[in-house]
């Protein structure tokens, strides 16, 4: 359940960092939540959403874009880590 | 795991600055130390020497910055690891590399003929080794950032068919096109075979049938799969997921085209020199420095291109 919650989290960040997508999400979940990525579960989601936020404001200036990621990683939170029509 | 182990094992990067910088002290050593031979403008040693210094510079600035970019390309494919976009932008890196360390490397030889004597057995031999080594070595380049395009090409589920095919059908039109005008400069050139003045008009030292097999058909063949290497990378820019990478990406994508495109006009460029040796010293380096610039520009956005890629690995 939570490997596919971290696959979902990897899909979303897909939309905005493309094949680096899942380096950046390990890297986020390891470094800032001191966790394996697997053991990532729907409490983590806000969290992973600040520092994903941030992370993304250092590499673009599109601040509709970085809003709009965070809002897609808080939205797994609102539909319980279940997998649903991501945007962007 | 296993990608971040093996990317830990990749070789320091830095150590081509080494191998560049000692072939660039044999390049400026023996240009400053070259015998003069002819004079088409009436300058004065000293004039030769500072005009000399005035193209060497730049130019010697593009080959660093052509180094410096593979450099920062490479520092990032390291990063990655043998990850597949990783192994990618590898094949990218040392592509860009080799062009760097061609250009002087060529440029390095040419230095050495001049020091024959202009005519003789020996700078002709030296002449038409010159030319299939240029040829050989831009193959090299071209080979390698296509295999590099081609990969990432594989990291896309189904480019847009429309873009594909649009990107491509412009890249052969524009390879159809400087064909023609690579073939009509070199065989309308007076001194294609032999040079009454070496030193006023290049000359390949061949015959038609030995230039069209040794020099135009492979040069065509590199050139075209050049171009599809350029296009490879745009319909990769341009149906990769993701929208802030994709942003990134377009910097290489764009560096690479104009680098790649400048070198293509140069090699025709370099054909009809000719029409050069009419025109004033000023309209000459003025037309040298715009494409030097131009070139130097297209290393100049890879390399922030590459950083901004290395900076998604490190927030």
């Amino acid at each position: 359940m939570s490997a596919t919650l971290c696959e979902q989290v990897i899909e979303i960040t897909t939309n905005y960092l493309g094949p680096t997508a899942k380096r950046f999400v390990y890297r986020q979940v390891s470094v800032h939540l001191n966790k394996s990525p697997e053991s990532l579960d729907s409490k983590d989601l806000p969290i992973l959403a600040d520092w994903s936020k941030l992370a993304l404001g250092l590499i673009t200036n599109d601040k509709n874009e970085v809003d709009r990621f965070e809002q897609d990683i808080l939205s797994l939170s609102k539909a319980g880590g279940k997998s649903k029509k991501v945007s962007a | 795991m296993t990608a971040k182990k093996s990317a830990s094992k990749k070789p320091n990067p830095n150590k081509f600055y080494l191998w560049f910088f000692v072939l660039l002290l044999g390049y400026v050593l023996g240009t400053i130390f070259a015998p003069i031979k002819g004079n088409t403008y009436h300058l004065s040693n000293l004039a030769i020497h500072l005009l000399q210094l005035t193209l060497v510079i730049p130019i010697a600035t593009t080959w660093f910055l052509a180094v410096f970019a593979g450099v920062r390309f490479k520092r990032y494919a390291n990063k990655i690891g043998d990850y597949p976009d990783g192994e990618a932008i590898n094949w990218l890196a040392n592509g860009l590399l080799t062009l760097g360390f061609v250009s002087l490397a060529t440029s390095l030889f040419s230095v050495f003929v001049n020091y024959q004597e202009p005519n003789t057995m020996v700078y002709r031999n030296l002449r038409i080794e010159s030319n299939i080594l240029g040829v050989l070595a831009i193959a090299a380049v071209f080979l390698l950032i296509y295999r590099g395009s081609r990969r990432l090409l594989k990291l896309i589920d189904r480019p847009d068919s429309e873009t594909d095919v649009r990107t491509r059908l412009i890249a052969t039109i524009l390879t159809v096109i400087l064909t023609a005008s690579y073939a009509a400069s070199l065989f309308t050139d007076a001194y294609r075979s032999s040079t009454p003045d070496a030193l006023k008009h290049t000359s390949f030292y061949m015959s038609d049938a030995w230039l069209f097999f040794v020099i135009l058909i492979p040069t065509v063949i590199v050139w075209a799969i050049g171009s599809q290497a350029m296009a490879n990378l745009i319909v990769y820019q341009a149906n990769v997921k993701g929208t802030t990478y994709r942003q990134v990406f377009k910097q290489l994508s764009v560096g690479l085209t104009l680098v790649l495109s400048i070198y293509i006009l140069m090699t025709i460029l370099t054909t009809i020199s000719q029409f050069l040796i009419g025109a004033s010293l000023k309209s000459v380096l003025i037309f040298l420095y715009i494409f030097i610039i131009v070139y130097a520009s297209g290393f100049i956005i890879i390399a922030r291109g590459a950083n901004n890629l290395s900076k998604i690995e490190e927030v």
